[in-house]
């Protein structure tokens, strides 16, 4: 066997680069990733429960405000959409705090020694997450179906209603990808998403119907592509127009991991360790 | 010299430098209060867990509920400041448990049990940081109320009483989640907990929405339970209601619940060596 005779040969021969093999390095740090879940399955149990209590709450204290006239099933019908969305989106509290743990505990640094792509790092992250996330949107419909929540629109969109969140979801973590690499400490992460993620999930089209806001908040609920995904997985699973609320949403995820994207990868580049 | 002498000359030490005694402690507990508050100044999540946390969630439930509220003939401002008051208290207990495990954790409070100071000053001076504390988020959170159209219909008095039973409330609060930490030590464990009282106690309460609303095999519960009525006896105090019954039930509860963890907490922290 003839040694390889400069760096570009070595690449080559042990198959360094290429599209090839950033996609199976990214997957090798997502299955890293989701075992590190599986492993401490209190993290997932904690971030699913508190979202699943928060809608058994709002179910028994305000269907009788925002529906009068209907019974408690019927604005389950209405609320699983949005709490589901509201559930998955606090995770991505989660998805950033996990990846600041990673750079300082000294992780990243190490990936980085490792001849593997510098995009398995960040994408390995986003894409263990939306594992979690499909998980808690999971168990979030099934206690939703013990209130009352039914599919009432056929498989096939049942499971894009699954999808479609996580798909949401797992872009707008790369807003929570961005802070963590910007971030100091673990609580900056939270301290920096939770109060424009409040606002978001509460002033959408979720707990209420539009007409329930003043009239000057909305125009911003119409525009807040939280309402765009619970709007389109209210027609997935309700029936109802749907189609144009799903190319929207796509339309935000698209938007939402071209800025964020580039921001966290651009300041991931800048970070000395 | 004899053991007699020893002690008696132990005994005269302790007093010349004024060890011991109600003033002392007061004044060692005032330290360590001191050096909590130093501590939260320079803590990032607290500045938007007191400043921008209870104003996000006043102004999310106002926008989205205060229509809905309004068709049940409940002006939903004057109904909803206590609950945001309470919450923003249990966000303060919250905070104060994960500081104390973080204590524990890191020795400080083995360290200051080694020095000469008052057993009593620790958990003193825990509470008075956190007094301190709710009394700033007050002072946010009221005026910012006021802007919203919230009024205290009964005059000077009332802004008094509401203030004294918010605190009184905080005070039992931050007892009863220094249980948690001197029971549960762990950083982590503990703040992966805190959200256990929370959330049955406020969300399950009749401050935000009417207990008639919820299912009535709820409603013993929602009715029963301290913070709805510590949520009414503020709701009274603003809005010039009769008082009395209200405020008998929550000054009451808090007494029973100050008491009972209390002596618990001086339990607890003793076992700890």
């Amino acid at each position: 066997m003839t040694l390889p005779l400069n760096a570009a040969q070595l690449v080559k021969t042990r198959q360094e680069g290429g599209f090839l093999r950033t996609v199976y390095d990214i997957a090798l740090v997502t299955q890293r990733n989701l075992l590190l879940d599986l492993r401490n399955p209190a993290v997932i149990i904690g971030s699913t429960g508190f979202p699943i209590f928060l809608m058994l709450v709002f179910t028994a204290s305000f269907a009788k405000v925002v529906v009068p006239e209907g019974s408690y099933t019927d604005y389950a019908q209405f609320l699983v959409p949005l709490s589901t969305i509201q559930g998955l989106l606090f995770s991505t509290i989660n998805t950033g705090t996990a990846l600041y743990y990673d750079l300082r505990s000294g992780m990243v640094s190490r990936l980085r020694t490792l001849p593997i792509a510098r995009s398995a790092v960040l994408a390995g992250r986003i894409l263990g997450g939306a594992g979690r996330l499909l998980v808690q949107v999971i168990f979030i419909t099934l206690v939703g179906h013990l209130i009352g929540f039914r599919f009432q629109n056929g498989f096939i969109n049942g499971l894009i209603y699954l999808l479609l969140p996580v798909l949401f979801t797992s872009a707008f973590s790369w807003s929570a990808v961005f802070l963590a690499v910007k971030a100091k400490s673990a609580e900056t992460v939270q301290a920096a998403m939770a109060p424009w993620l409040l606002p978001l999930t509460f002033l959408s089209i979720g707990y209420v119907p539009k007409e329930g806001f003043p009239e000057w908040v909305q125009g911003f609920v119409s525009i807040n592509p939280v309402s765009a995904v619970a709007q389109a997985m209210r027609g997935l699973s309700s029936g109802g127009p749907y189609i144009g609320y799903v190319v929207q949403t796509l339309l935000w995820s698209v938007a939402l991991t071209a800025i964020f994207s580039t921001l966290a990868i651009r300041a991931y580049q800048k970070r000395n360790s | 010299m004899t053991a007699m002498d020893l002690q008696a000359r132990a005994k005269q030490l302790v007093k010349v430098r004024c060890e011991a005694g109600l003033s002392r402690a007061i004044a060692d507990s005032f330290i360590i209060g001191q050096r909590n508050l130093i501590r939260l100044s320079r803590q990032p999540a607290v500045i938007t867990g007191v400043l921008v946390f209870p104003i996000v969630f006043l102004t999310a439930f106002l926008l989205a509920f205060e229509r809905s509220m309004s068709a049940q003939n409940i002006d939903y401002i004057q109904y909803l400041v206590p609950i945001i008051t309470l919450q923003a208290m249990f966000f303060t207990a919250m905070n104060s448990a994960s500081n104390l495990a973080g204590d524990i954790d890191t020795g400080m409070l083995q360290r200051c049990r080694a020095m000469p100071i008052s057993r009593a000053a620790v958990l003193g001076g825990l509470l008075i940081a956190y007094l301190v504390r709710a009394i700033v988020t007050l002072a946010i959170l009221l005026p910012v109320a006021y802007l919203y159209g919230f009024r205290f219909h009964a005059g000077v008095f009332s802004i008094i009483g509401y203030i004294l039973l918010t605190l009184f409330f905080t005070t039992v609060a931050v007892t009863g989640y220094a249980l948690l930490a001197l029971g549960l030590k762990k950083p982590d464990l503990v703040q992966s907990l805190v959200i256990v009282p929370y959330a049955p106690f406020l969300l399950l309460s009749s401050g935000f929405s009417p207990a008639e609303n919820f299912p009535t095999w709820l409603q013993p519960f929602v009715v029963i339970q301290p913070v709805s009525h510590v949520a009414a006896a503020l709701r009274a105090l603003a809005d010039s209601e009769p008082l009395l019954v209200p405020l008998l039930w929550s000054v009451g509860w808090l007494i029973v619940l100050l008491s009972g963890f209390g002596f618990t907490a001086i339990w607890l922290y003793r076992r700890i060596s």
